[in-house]
């Protein structure tokens, strides 16, 4: 189903399972991931492209999410000023054992930019240090001091989320 | 170094932002007998549109921190870099690094 919340940067594409039952999307197999094996499997088929052309993907890859084929995906509402891409971003989620088959899917409904990104790379980029991390503070304008809060804060939430390597991953909060 | 004498064809596509480097052609064929890796593509698409090499690559010969290159799917980072191989029908996409956040 598409979730389209206005007060969410994303929109996204879950199983109605994930969203209303005890489905969880992040799997591979069947078998949820560990935290672990989220970091080290898990990523997304990454393409641009105007908010008219992925909503217009979106429709189309939905009933495969509902259908458990495809596992979840997500794009901008609206570009991201800050990081100047000049366009919007859909990532497509599945574990790297099954991207194979999924970019067949893409291609089939004309998906034609070919990127692959595990999450790790995109947390790595979020953390003290990362790309994306420090751009978006640089755009912001923020003091030092709350850069330096930003910073520690996504470092902690980090550290948090991944301490038990072996528990089940439960998704970010986006 | 660039083999001589295997003729390629590479496939280069661009996000729009880069494009506009390339009079805003976002899919270009880069057919020659001189492509042999990522950095002979980037040599090639610079004699083509000048300037698009310095917006790709730094001054240090290696992909700027702002882009990202992938060969069929994969971030050439975690292959050769610049020095990877490119083979007849490769597919290369050239992104903002910031659209794989």
């Amino acid at each position: 189903m598409i979730i389209d919340r206005p007060q969410s940067h994303f929109i996204f594409i879950l199983p109605r399972a994930h969203v209303y039952g005890n489905y969880n999307y992040i799997n591979y197999k069947g078998k949820e991931l560990t935290n672990n094996e989220y970091l080290k499997y898990w990523g997304k088929w990454v393409f641009l492209g105007t908010r008219q052309e992925l909503d217009k993907l979106a429709k189309k890859i939905d009933p495969l999410v509902d259908q458990k084929i495809i596992p979840g995906a997500k794009y901008d509402r609206q570009e991201i000023p800050e990081f100047q891409i000049g366009e919007c971003v859909m990532c497509v989620f599945c574990d790297v054992r099954q991207r194979d088959e999924i970019w067949d899917i893409l291609a089939s409904l004309g998906v034609e930019d070919k990127a692959w990104v595990f999450e790790k790379e995109t947390m790595e980029n979020w953390l003290p240090g990362g790309q994306l991390l420090e751009k978006w503070i640089e755009a912001k304008g923020i003091t030092p001091e709350q850069a330096e809060s930003v910073r520690k804060d996504a470092e902690e939430r980090f550290k948090k989320m991944f301490e038990d390597k072996d528990a089940v991953f439960r998704g970010i909060d986006q | 170094m660039a083999r001589t004498g295997q003729h390629q064809e590479i496939t280069i596509k661009l996000a729009t932002i880069l494009a506009r480097h390339c009079q805003n052609n976002k899919t270009i064929v880069c057919k020659s007998d001189n492509i042999s890796d990522i950095f002979s593509v980037i040599d090639a698409l610079d004699k083509k549109f000048p300037g698009i090499k310095s917006v790709l690559c730094t001054k240090q010969h290696k992909i700027a921190d702002s882009i990202n290159i992938y060969v069929n799917g994969e971030n050439v980072r975690y292959l050769q870099g610049l020095n990877t191989i490119l083979t007849q029908g490769d597919l290369v996409n050239i992104i903002p690094a910031a659209a794989a956040g």
